[in-house]
């Protein structure tokens, strides 16, 4: 090889470097670029900071259910009677998640014992829960009354009173448990709320 | 690399099905291009980048943008309020309408110089008539587009404005007040104006790109033209990639930081990008004391307030680009680089002057003595097309360098 054909080569490997390592450099750029653009697509900050809701449960009458928005997706709210309190006990062996563990949505930390682990609230008699079903997000369809006096076939024969999701035929008890053989895969979601008055809470 | 991909299997099937990767080596590998363009030649592709910018960040901010003038709780209106938000609100939403307001400020500077290169080189002479002729076109949809898309935010100058200019479809002769309300949606600018100006503006870059492809289908039928003016021997041709794709890319370069410097360091640029006065919302009962265009479209708004008759700077003005576009016709000199005509040459330099000083004039308020130098500068600019075709008769003559024709 002579000397010519030597610095010859040389030339063009420290070419395809400075080529290599510009492109590199640009791509770095472009892809650098794409940050805020994606960004810009994510929820705003004013979207975001109108996260919480304010409720005066009392205006729900016993036994009555209210749906609200939260986060613009429905919360409902049910003053469970001593007789729907009732209901919720009984029927585990049908429920998929009958302590509400599967997933930290449908949990909260004050969560702390069996009861309010089936009743999943916390003052037992004012539910505060998704209403939006785990299957597709419909919203369910309140069937309180156990048994199918009321609903016909629409329930099974063994029926204990809560949601029926008319989209998928999804199954939720009075204290939004699903049950066995439904297409839903979790409880209905917990969302994050307390109290912060004598009857009025905060949800998010 | 990019050798390998366009011989690559893949590319080689895609090509005998489309023939796409035969158009992008012969219109940005091969294409043949003069070996003596300087840096005024890569104002086209910087113009391409820009146009890639405005569509780009204007997407994303038709994802936040409201096109409505109703009123909202806090006084002001949907529009107004949803480019506040933008800006205070949607990540980086400031970024994204910081680069298409600069973004629209950056398309006529270098729009500007890419004309003013086309005069001086005489790149719309023979036989790139067609191709000057889309370039006014592309010149004055832009005008079009800058004018749908100020109403959007909403503000004083938006509104008065869009008020002022849609009063001068009023004074068409006998149709006028009846194209008014037409163009308004009613007997004021407003909310069905704010619908349809938004729609237009959506319109304006999809008629662009046509333009734009168009514009350099023309060019790469006829070619570059080059400083000299002259047609060059084919020993001075040289293929596009790898020596203008480079260089356009240094140019581009160098754009995006004085582009760069006014996105992040000084995005109203001292009021010449983002008026003062169209961060006050809109107000129909009360004009702000100076309403002037723009820097852009200053030169122009001159013409149009040069004759004291609402008709007649209508009429001039319609005059003035019209001049434009007959620009190949009326100059019938052989000889096209104003390198080897000296008086076209200061003919030329007269016209920019001109036109700087028409907007000079066009930003600042009415004043006699501004007036007065208003009308000269616009007399000059009229005088270089009433004068351009005999001024080749008493050209000196300069002996041209070694072409092929």
């Amino acid at each position: 090889m002579s000397k010519q054909d030597d610095s010859n080569a040389c030339r063009s490997c420290r070419r395809e470097f400075l080529y290599a390592a510009a492109t590199g450099v640009g791509a770095v750029g472009a892809a650098a670029t794409a940050i805020p653009f994606v960004r810009a697509m994510q929820p705003a900050a004013d979207t975001l900071a109108a996260s919480t809701t304010e409720f005066d449960v009392a205006t729900v009458e016993p036994g009555m259910i209210k749906a609200i928005i939260w986060r613009g997706q429905p919360i409902f709210i049910v003053h469970r009677t001593p007789a729907m309190l009732k209901e919720i006990n009984g029927h585990d062996a049908m429920l998929k998640d009958p302590e509400s563990r599967a997933i930290p949505e449908v949990e909260s930390a004050w969560m702390t014992s069996d009861t309010l682990r089936s009743t999943r609230a916390i003052r037992p008699e004012y539910l505060v829960i998704s209403a939006v079903c785990t299957h597709l997000g419909c919203i369910p369809t309140f069937k309180p009354t156990p048994g199918r006096k009321d609903w016909g076939d629409a329930v099974p024969v063994d029926w204990p009173g809560g949601w029926l999701c008319a989209c998928h035929g999804s199954l939720y008890d009075l204290s939004g448990r699903v049950i066995k053989g439904s297409p839903a895969p979790f409880n209905l979601h917990m969302p994050p709320y307390k109290y912060i008055h004598d009857t009025t809470v905060l949800i998010g | 690399m990019i050798k390998e991909i366009l011989d690559s299997p893949i590319a080689t099937w895609v090509d005998e099905r489309t023939h796409a990767i035969r158009y992008v080596r012969y219109h940005l590998l091969d294409y043949p291009t003069p070996k003596n363009l300087n840096y005024w030649y890569a104002f086209g592709s910087i113009a391409i980048v820009i146009l890639a910018i405005q569509i780009l960040t204007g997407l994303f901010l038709a994802m936040s943008y409201k096109p409505s003038a109703l009123l909202t709780g806090g006084g002001f209106t949907e529009a107004f309020d949803s480019i506040e938000r933008i800006m205070r609100s949607v990540n980086y939403g400031w970024l994204i309408r910081y680069l298409h307001a600069v973004g629209a400020s950056a398309f006529f500077f270098v729009i500007y110089l890419h004309m003013a290169r086309s005069i001086y080189y005489g790149s719309y002479k023979k036989p790139r008539e067609f191709l000057w002729i889309m370039g006014v076109a592309i010149f004055f949809l832009m005008q079009a587009a800058v004018f749908f898309g100020y109403l959007l935010p909403w503000g004083q100058m938006s509104f008065w404005g869009a008020t002022v200019i849609t009063n001068i479809f009023g004074a068409t002769p006998i149709i006028g007040h009846w194209l008014q309300e037409f163009v308004r949606g009613g007997f004021s600018v407003g909310d069905p104006t704010l619908n349809r100006f938004y729609v237009f503006h959506f319109l304006a870059p999809l008629m662009l790109v046509v333009a734009v492809l168009w514009h350099i289908m023309a060019l790469h039928v006829t070619h570059s033209n080059n400083p000299t003016g002259v047609t060059l021997k084919k020993k001075h041709i040289i293929p596009f990639h790898p020596y203008y794709t480079v260089k356009d890319l240094f140019g581009i370069a160098l754009f995006f930081t004085l582009f760069f410097y006014f996105v992040f360091y000084n995005p109203t640029g001292y009021g010449f990008i983002l008026e003062p006065d169209n961060f006050n919302p809109a107000n129909p009962l009360k004009t702000p004391p100076d309403i002037s265009p723009l820097w852009y479209l200053t030169p122009w708004y001159e013409i149009l307030r040069l004759l004291p008759s609402k008709l007649g700077g209508i009429a001039i003005l319609n005059i003035a680009f019209i001049l434009l576009f007959l620009l190949p016709w009326l100059d019938r000199s052989p000889v096209r680089s104003a390198r080897y005509r000296p008086r076209f040459k200061m003919m030329v330099l007269l016209l920019f002057s001109s036109i700087l000083v028409l907007g000079y004039c066009g930003h600042h308020g009415v004043s006699p003595m501004l007036t007065w130098i208003g009308r000269g500068a616009g007399i000059i600019y009229f005088c270089f097309f009433l004068v351009l075709p005999f001024v080749h008769k008493f050209e000196p003559t300069v002996t041209l360098p070694d072409g092929e024709a």
